[in-house]
């Protein structure tokens, strides 16, 4: 035998039409293979929390697998990179997620689609809905369809659908971890610390997070400058404009952790 | 076609293998007969940051009599594995399997362990672990552990090895001299991958079989352990076995899937065809010597 994995990569075309003659299939492994999924996930935790969670950038950043960056783009769409990796294979996906079909908190409809460079293209959506579970929880339901382009398509549907499917599984495992954890969603929200630490244990990120570190540390660096300042002012000027100061000093403080935190300046 | 930058790194200690992958957090890849990985480099869709060789490290290269087994070390060459006197002697069923991984010139380079560790799901060597019961060493920084092999494949190229995990030794447990051996694959060239493929053990103790290992290749996602058949072919008498009703049990636990290759229902068809004929063959040679 020869590795399926390299040789299908490197001579599409000749396995392609040597072993059937046939053009349907020949297509089929240039073109895009198609991928569909359902699952169900049960997570202990009330319907209104899963539903918050699951639109809560911090949370999915945490969950989805090799996800390396995920922001809010607009109203009800996401801008996300994160890396794929089937077995020595990794490619890092660009994309964006559109939510639709809004109806909280009983579901909605995701489309998107990413682009990996070298190694393809996906597109796709997914179908999910909540529904409280007998005796407390929440079932997750999803429906997926996508289609995988490129090379990574040449692996073969097979491949695919165990990939998509394994990508499920940790999602949702993790999912579960973070939201059944009972730690309430929008604390999760507020730290900003928690996905970056996730995320930081995946190399690639490390180096893409980077930027959004450097931001925070900036945000510090203001906010120390002019505490320091502020403080020599205060020294200098005595008591009688004390309160004017610390209201300053309070103020801006504020101002560069906010601003370290969004990243401005990064 | 080169590949994207990254750095080279040969440590000469499993200790040294294990610091370098923690520390590169998954960002590493491990190299060592590079025979599928080298490609993927080539054609930029395997990016690592670091590549740890292996090659420089003794204690992963050779076979060693164990407790209980022989151990292969993962950075052994596959041309040496196929020329060891001890395998040849005491695993021929795995000396039969590795004679058909790749070609004479990938042979060359490629390792025992390379194989095991990418988990192709059409390969002969992990599906000749999982039939054995072989078992796989892992070591990381954060210590040791020893997964079965059958337990070891998740999915097509899908392991348990996490990303700072090396294999260190693949140990496979004593089957009796003189077993038989049962290998049979369909491939559309020889040299190429299976598309239905089996490799099994057999220890027949007056006339009956008293021990069995099987397992497919080309299956279903992973390699698949044919646990039906195993347990009715033991503790039968070789004059009451049905080759017909072994295959139909043998593919019972398989997975197979269509593909550009084949239909799941030709994988059946075949898987069932060669197992009746590789049963019926071996058992045969038996009976006239």
């Amino acid at each position: 035998m020869r590795y399926t994995l390299a040789h299908n990569l490197l001579h599409p075309m000749r396995s392609g039409r040597s072993i059937q003659g046939n053009d349907e299939t020949c297509n089929d492994r240039l073109g895009e293979t198609g991928m569909q999924m359902t699952g169900e996930q049960r997570i202990a935790a009330p319907r209104r929390q899963v539903w918050e969670a699951l639109n809560d950038p911090a949370v999915l950043a945490q969950c989805i697998p090799g996800c390396q960056s995920l922001e809010r783009d607009g109203e009800s769409g996401f801008l996300a990179v994160a890396e794929v990796k089937i077995g020595p294979i990794g490619a890092r996906f660009k994309g964006n997620v559109t939510l639709s079909d809004l109806d909280a908190p009983n579901g909605y409809s995701i489309t998107g689609s990413g682009n990996g460079g070298i190694a393809g293209s996906a597109r796709g959506g997914a179908k999910v809905r909540l529904s409280d579970m007998e005796g407390g929880g929440t079932l997750i339901a999803y429906d997926v369809e996508a289609e995988v382009g490129g090379r990574m398509a040449q692996l073969g549907g097979p491949i695919i659908d165990a990939t998509a499917k394994s990508l499920a599984g940790k999602f949702f495992g993790r999912f579960g971890e973070v939201v059944g954890a009972g730690a309430p969603v929008s604390a999760a929200r507020d730290a900003a610390a928690p996905p970056e630490v996730a995320v930081g244990a995946i190399p690639a990120v490390s180096h893409e997070r980077g930027t959004d570190a450097s931001g925070a540390l900036w945000g510090w660096v203001v906010a120390i400058v002019l505490a320091l300042v502020a403080g020599y002012m205060l020294a200098a000027t005595g008591s009688a404009t004390m309160v004017v100061v610390a209201v300053l000093l309070v103020v801006t403080a504020t101002a560069a952790y906010e601003a370290g935190r969004r990243g401005w300046g990064s | 076609m080169k590949p994207a930058p990254f750095d080279y790194v040969r440590p000469s200690s499993v200790e040294e293998a294990c610091r370098v992958l923690a520390e590169a957090g998954g960002g590493a890849t491990v190299i060592a007969g590079g025979q599928t990985l080298m490609p993927l480099l080539a054609l930029r869709m395997s990016q690592p940051f670091v590549l740890v060789d292996i090659n420089g490290i003794a204690a992963l290269k050779g076979v060693t009599r164990v407790e209980g087994g022989i151990r292969v070390g993962p950075a052994t060459r596959q041309a040496d594995a196929l020329r060891d006197a001890t395998l040849a002697r005491h695993l021929p069923v795995f000396v039969t399997a590795l004679g058909h991984v790749g070609h004479y010139q990938t042979r060359n380079r490629g390792t025992v362990g390379g194989s095991i560790a990418l988990g192709e799901p059409a390969a002969e060597m992990p599906a000749t672990a999982v039939a054995l019961g072989a078992r796989v060493e892992i070591a990381s920084v954060r210590g040791t552990r020893t997964v079965p092999a059958d337990e070891f494949y998740l999915g097509p190229y899908m392991t348990v090895l996490e990303p700072d995990e090396l294999v260190t030794g693949v140990v496979y447990p004593d089957w009796p001299d003189g077993h038989l051996v049962l290998f049979r694959e369909v491939a559309q060239r020889p040299g190429d991958f299976a598309l239905v493929g089996l490799v099994g053990a057999l220890v027949l103790e007056g006339g009956t079989v008293s021990r069995a290992g099987i397992g497919w290749f080309g299956m279903g996602p992973t390699p698949i352990r044919a646990r039906q058949v195993e347990a009715a072919l033991v503790g039968t008498a070789l004059d009451r076995i049905d080759p017909q009703t072994m295959a139909r049990l043998a593919i019972a636990d398989t997975a197979p899937f269509d593909d550009h290759h084949a239909s799941a229902e030709y994988r059946r068809t075949v898987g069932a065809r060669i197992f009746a004929r590789a049963l019926a063959e071996t058992l045969d040679l038996r009976s006239a010597a």
